[in-house]
């Protein structure tokens, strides 16, 4: 149930005086700006409209096996009418930073705080012009909203100027807006932001588009310059009746160069002089708001007595967004060009519906859609809004996950390829990692395999040496530290989101995970973490405060160096960086530059309440200082730190035996990030605050998977529906468009037993109740077909790996001088790849092939029949990507001779070995032998379930659907109509509330909201709604087994 | 009391007055409701916030240039519109949570204000009375609100297209009013009427009436401005500046905003819905025999458009 506080619960009891429901679109893409115009549809939206909200739990309906998915809708008709005529009377401005510098290969910040008074609103655009003495290099923004940015250059004076519409007030929004520059050679330089909107006549904020831009160089000599004409385009086309004109003007002159003087009529938004002597930049931005007519204006500047040479101007022309007065079907047409829609993308508009009611404190809006637009197409007269879930189009995307087995992630549970697919598409069942700059990703979400893909092709490692694993090793009390035993399956807990390993560090056992050499990720852009040219970090975690026993830790505390840590250390000296729970559970992080020796900082202890907890660590070789943060504390020290003995080159030059990440606690949603926003003082927002909030919801799986191994790139959403269906898990998107996975362990949390106050009763709210128990459900006997997998592991005899590919002896590959890439298809996927292939020839070979499985070899004959002689040392062979079916192979043949993938024995000349995952069809059943289901006889039901790999899993698919299906299932309204209620807005799917009926006997009972359909026709908005019977939940040997949802179990 | 009893009609800026029925003027206000049939027999009722008229002038008969003038709304002479009609009728010219003191939607839609420390709320007055439930209060949080132009209640309209204010008629008189009442201080305050052309522009404003009124702690006062628009209005805007009194937690009680034709408030409050853009939905046209001239029992159908 959605919370709209007590006084909305009131007045749907008391009047229900609706308000027309709040229909908000987002056509610009810069969000809803509530400027009463293109964004606003209230007005437009017919009387008559209907969302639909489902929980189909997978759960079959008469005949079939139904997907266990739900997306909502919305259509409705819109009365076309063009929002209301926006006239601007001003423009305003926010005077903003200057930044002044001289320096060699500069490089400089300007940072517009969140705090910056009046600071840059929603809708304005920031202009900063970089006038620098020589050539910038790079201009950057933090916030890639939308930017332009143009460049000119005499021969002196670089001028570049760049704007960027602002997405959401600065003040509102938290974070800083920063500009980043970069120049050459010695300068000087002076780098001026400010912000620019326009007013109407009553000062509210009009929203405005850069429809000019231009800039040109060496405009003359001073003391009067000349910006270049600029045309305001003409009406009618988007009608840009209003205008404002920004001219930035900047010049070099001499020692004490005077200010520019604006243009006639135009009002100075910012002046500023920076640099010195002869490299004096001066630089100015004007704005004329009388403009507004189309046209071509020339604007000229004039200096003071300082006398100028070499200048820029620019001049920016910003148009309000209005249009001419349109009827109905004109305005929505797709082909009027005086539309303020004409040219604008119809299906990429965000899109809410809030319904509102008038209650004791005012009009509360509650929302009950949220999606895009698909389609608006103009028809009889009317346009048609056709809306769907905005998440349910991102999963449209494919992708194909990592390929892996479970030994080597700690298990993996479904929800892990769940979580992974959909972040895919940018929407996280955590918190969010920090875009761009995470180079760790390690959220445990059903499995401790990374989520980021660390630039690998498909995101799978490529090395010609160890094999990237997750080892959790167990040691009882009394044991050895050395002779722990390793788990192939942490056992997984329910998370502060989704999951986490069952890690422990008590007396008696110790369970501990760990990693060495996790692939740091640059893919993205992302800086180093520890070299001469990127030396910030920053480890952000989830950790539960379970008891810890360190110093009674089985096999001994001093081999027990920290709870949790992420270590790197530089293979050639002592420079390092480790960070997360010390022994005594405090936060803390040790950075040693190797030059200045080691430096820690530790924080708060992890509370020992068996709650899940916050940790951050820090640091910042730039700006010298460490962070620390356990929850909302966070704590910080200077520290000199050296960047001169760090590494050159990228994080590979950490020693392998000494990188890695272990925990003894369970933790999740792991991240460690570098660059910019590694600082916390920049960034001060830990990605336990609002901002990083999930965008889903996904719950802890039961459905024990083998390994992940798609050899196809699969739709996101087919593909986690796929794992849906395997175990009964509800998926769908709820009102505010958030991804819900929720396997039946979701419906047994204490917080599914709180009863909605939002009961429905035919003397109160609803209409005549239609109740069924309908026999026709009833199947007693289940049959669910799978694909049992396998993975083989590691035996003396046959080693690591297998043979999971030959090439046939028939089949001629050549491989001329140079580079050959062959691309090899796998029978069966794998989920490992021994990536040495070693050359062989007729004496080596018959070993590699028949006696080694475990190796991967190739053979060059210089005949095509292998009657020639062979190389070992012309040619080398390199994996360059691999997945789950098919490697991606490049031979470097440095001879002057072709020679062919060939032998004269008669065995594969080309073989890989790897991790191949043996699937068997196979079915598990279930049936039902109580009296009454001998009675009926057998009534079968046969599903597939494609995300089924075990036998344990395929049974307990079998069980349940047998379990709930064996007798008729009581249910209020059916699949394809409800009950109809008066609306309550809050009312979802999901709800546990109570049915009242004395007609049908319905006595007050709990029921579970299947389906909640809101339909609005004038005054009369109702809710149809669909409810099933709520059985208790079994408390195993004190509830009766069979028609209850039973508790957590791994 | 003598009423400007004339109808107008035409494009924002341009309205005139047309020839008045001799039949009824029709102006029911339609709020929506509806109801709901219980699975045990009793009903549930729900309605809308807002409500829109449909006005419906029964002429006998009408001579051709009072005809055309209408046709040109009817037909799209005029342009698409929307078009203004002033109802006579209807004296309170502000929208029903203006004029209800923020009742409609027990909050403060429909108002705005500015200053240091200022804010508005809807709140239940008492002693209870038959006016209605409900006041807007103007919290002062410091003593220095700001000055008398930057402290201050104004309207946010509701209205999609006249975003500035009541249409108005050039030369035709216009009275804002209120009743007001304080809590905790005694405050002086000054009530203007704000005319503003198309763009929203402030042309002039009008400050005559009641002049600055000082609030009584213990019973209502009422305070007005009266003015005719000037050359170059389009809209009438009101505002309620701050003089003095400002005292940290004490407030203003505003109750019956009213906006009515002529130079004195009406000495009956009247409620208002709101002037809305209309469009002409309807106006069959006959003529009797061989009197071309005329166009015979033409009944005029105008909606507001209530956006």
């Amino acid at each position: 149930m959605q919370d709209a506080g007590s006084d909305y619960a009131a007045a749907v009891v008391s009047h229900r005086t609706w308000v027309p429901p709040r229909a908000r679109a987002d056509f610009s893409g810069y969000g809803y700006t509530a400027d009463k115009t293109l964004d606003d549809l209230s007005s437009q939206i017919s009387q008559d409209w209907e969302v639909a909200h489902d929980l189909d739990d997978g759960y079959p309906n008469t005949v079939s096996f139904v997907s266990g998915t739900s997306v909502p809708e919305f259509e409705t008709e819109l009365t076309g009418r063009a929002p209301s005529r926006t006239v601007v009377s001003a423009a305003s401005s926010w005077s903003a930073q200057v930044v002044n510098g001289t320096g060699t290969g500069f490089a400089d910040t300007l940072v517009i705080p969140p705090t910056a008074s009046g600071g840059p609103r929603a809708g304005e655009w920031i202009v900063v012009t970089v006038n620098v003495r020589n050539v910038l290099a790079t201009i950057d923004c933090n916030d890639e909203l939308f930017e332009q940015v143009m460049s000119a250059a005499d021969v002196t004076v670089f001028t570049t100027v760049y704007v960027r519409k602002v997405s959401a007030d600065l003040a509102a929004s938290g974070a800083s807006v920063v500009f980043s520059f970069a120049g050459t050679a010695p300068t000087t330089y002076t780098i001026i932001a400010a912000a620019v909107g326009l007013r109407d006549g009553k000062d509210q904020q009009v929203d405005m588009e850069l429809t000019t831009a231009s800039i040109v160089a060496n405009a003359g000599v001073g003391p009067s310059l000349s910006a270049p004409a600029v045309t305001v385009a003409a009406a009618p086309t988007r009608a840009p009746t209003e205008a404002a004109l920004i001219v930035s003007a900047f010049a070099r002159g001499s020692a004490g160069a005077a200010n520019w003087v604006p243009p006639s009529g135009d009002t100075e938004i910012r002046d500023a002089v920076g640099g010195n002597g002869a490299l004096n930049v001066n630089a100015e931005l004007n704005y004329d708001p009388t403009v507004r007519a189309a046209g071509s204006y020339t604007k000229t500047a004039t200096t003071g007595a300082g006398a100028v040479t070499d200048a820029t101007m620019a001049a920016l022309v910003f148009t309000a967004i209005t249009w001419n007065q349109l009827r109905g079907v004109e305005f929505w047409s797709p082909l009027r060009a005086d539309s303020p829609l004409y040219g604008v993308e119809r299906d990429l508009a965000g899109f809410t519906l809030d319904t509102g009611l008038v209650t004791d404190a005012g009009i509360k809006y509650v929302r009950i859609f949220t999606g895009q637009t698909v389609n608006i197409p103009v028809k009889g007269g009317k346009a048609q809004l056709k809306t769907v879930s905005a998440t349910r189009m991102k999963l449209m995307r494919q992708v194909r996950p990592f390929a892996f087995p479970a030994r080597y992630a700690g298990g993996l549970r479904a929800c892990w390829p769940v979580s992974w697919a959909v972040a895919q598409a940018g929407i996280y069942a955590g918190p969010k990692p920090r875009d761009g700059y995470t180079t760790l990703y390690y959220p445990n979400h059903g499995s401790l395999w990374r989520f980021h893909d660390a630039g690998y092709p498909d995101g799978n490692r490529l090395a010609t040496s160890g094999i990237e694993r997750w080892n959790v090793v167990e040691i009882a009390s009394g044991g050895t530290f050395a002779s722990g035993t390793s788990l192939e399956d942490a056992d997984w807990i329910e998370g502060p989101y989704v999951t986490a390993p069952d890690l422990q560090l008590r007396a008696a056992r110790s369970r501990r995970a760990y990693t060495q050499n996790p692939p740091f990720d640059q893919s993205d852009g992302q800086p180093a973490a520890l070299t001469v040219g990127g030396h910030k970090g920053r480890l952000e975690a989830w950790v539960k405060g379970d008891t810890t026993d360190w110093s009674q830790a089985p096999g001994g505390s001093s081999n027990v160096t920290a709870l949790l840590k992420l270590q790197m250390i530089n293979v050639t000296n002592s420079a390092s960086a480790q960070m997360g729970l010390d022994v005594q559970r405090r936060v803390y992080i040790t950075v040693n530059d190797a030059v200045t020796g080691a430096k820690t900082l530790t924080g708060p202890q992890l509370p020992l309440d068996g709650e899940w907890h916050f940790i951050g660590a820090a640091y910042d070789f730039d700006s010298d200082k460490l962070w620390t943060c356990m929850d909302n504390t966070v704590g910080s020290a200077s520290a000199s730190l050296a960047t001169t003995n760090l590494p050159n080159n990228n994080v590979n030059n950490f020693d392998i035996t000494n990188s890695f990440i272990l925990s003894y606690l369970p933790f999740s949603d792991f991240t460690f990030s570098t660059g910019a926003q590694a600082n916390p003082d920049d960034f001060p927002r830990w990605r336990n605050h609002a901002d990083f909030a999930p965008t889903a919801q996904v719950g802890l799986s039961r459905n024990k998977l083998v390994a992940l191994c798609e050899t196809k790139p699969r739709e996101i959403w087919e593909f986690a529906a796929s794992y849906a269906q395997s175990e009964l898990a509800a998926m769908r998107c709820d009102e505010l468009d958030q991804f819900q996975y929720l396997p039946l362990s979701w419906w047994v949390k204490p917080e599914q037993q709180q009863v909605s106050a939002l009961a429905v009763s035919s003397a109160l709210n609803s209409g005549s109740f239609d109740v069924d128990n309908d026999p026709a459900r009833i199947r007693n006997a289940v049959s669910v077909s799978y694909s049992e997998a396998s993975v083989p592991g590691f035996t003396a005899e046959a080693g690591l790996y297998r043979r999971a590919y030959e090439l046939p002896t028939n089949q001629e590959i050549a491989i001329p001088p140079g580079m050959t890439t062959l691309r090899v298809t796998f029978s069966a996927p794998i989920v490992g790849l021994n990536q040495i292939i070693t050359a062989v020839d007729s004496t080596t070979i018959p070993a590699s092939a028949t006696a080694d499985p475990s190796t991967s070899y190739a053979s060059y004959n210089l005949a095509s029949d292998g009657s020639g002689g062979y190389t070992t040392a012309s040619i080398s062979a390199t994996v360059v990507g691999w997945n789950a079916g098919e490697a991606l192979i490049q031979f470097s043949n440095s001879s002057l001779f072709t020679y062919y993938l060939a032998n004269g024995v008669n065995l594969p000349a080309l073989a890989l070995a790897g991790l191949p995952v043996s699937t068997v069809q196979t079915y598990a059943t279930d049936t039902d032998l109580s009296a009454v289901s001998v009675r009926r006889g057998e009534r079968s039901l046969s599903v597939s379930a494609g995300g089924v790999q075990t036998s344990e899993s395929a049974r307990r698919l079998a069980r349940n659907l047998k379990t709930n299906l064996r007798l008729p299932m009581t249910t209020v309204g059916d699949d394809s109509s409800g009950v109809t209620v008066v609306a309550d807005a809050r009312r979802q799917p999901g709800d546990l509330s109570q049915f009242v009926d004395t007609e049908s006997g319905t006595d007050g009972s709990l029921w579970r909201l299947q389906s909640v359909r809101h339909a609005g026709s004038g005054a009369a908005y109702t809710q149809q709604v669909v409810a099933r019977k709520t059985y208790p939940i079994c408390i195993v040997g004190e509830s009766l087994v069979g028609r209850s949802i039973v508790g957590p179990s791994s | 009391m003598a009423f400007d009893s004339r109808i107008y009609l035409g494009r924002l800026g341009q309205l005139t007055a047309i020839r008045s029925p001799r039949g009824n003027f029709e102006a029911p206000r339609q709020r929506r409701t509806a109801t709901f049939e219980l699975g045990v027999g009793g009903t549930a009722v729900d309605q809308m916030l807002g409500g829109a008229r449909v006005y419906t002038l029964n002429y006998d008969q009408l001579f051709r240039e009072d005809w055309i003038y209408l046709q040109g709304f009817l037909d799209g002479h005029q342009g698409p519109g929307p078009f203004v009609l002033l109802d006579p009728g209807q004296r309170n010219m502000l929208p029903a949570n203006m004029s209800s003191s923020t009742s409609l939607t027990n909050d403060t839609t429909n108002f705005a204000v500015a200053g240091s420390g200022c804010t508005i709320t809807s709140g239940l007055v008492t002693p209870l009375d038959t006016i209605g439930p409900r006041g807007l209060f103007w919290n002062f949080a410091n003593a220095s609100p700001g000055a008398s132009a930057a402290a201050y209640i104004t309207a946010d309209w509701p209205s999609s297209w006249y975003q500035y204010g009541v249409p108005v008629v050039a030369g035709r008189p216009l009275c804002f009013s209120f009743t007001v009442r304080s809590s905790g201080a005694v405050y002086t305050i000054q009530p203007q009427i704000i005319w503003r052309d198309a763009t929203g522009s402030q042309v002039t404003a009008s400050t005559a009436g009641s002049g600055p009124v000082t609030t009584s702690v213990s019973a209502s006062t009422q305070g007005y401005a009266t003015g005719t628009p000037p050359v170059g209005a389009v809209y009438a805007d009101w505002k309620i500046n701050y003089l003095s009194g400002a005292s940290p937690g004490t407030l203003i009680r505003f109750r019956q905003f009213m906006l009515n034709e002529g130079t004195t408030p009406d000495t009956t409050f009247a409620h208002g819905t709101g002037v809305w853009p209309v469009r002409l939905v309807a106006g069959p046209e006959a003529w009797p025999f061989l009197s071309p001239e005329l166009r015979v029992s033409p009944t005029v159908v105008f909606a507001e458009d209530v956006t």
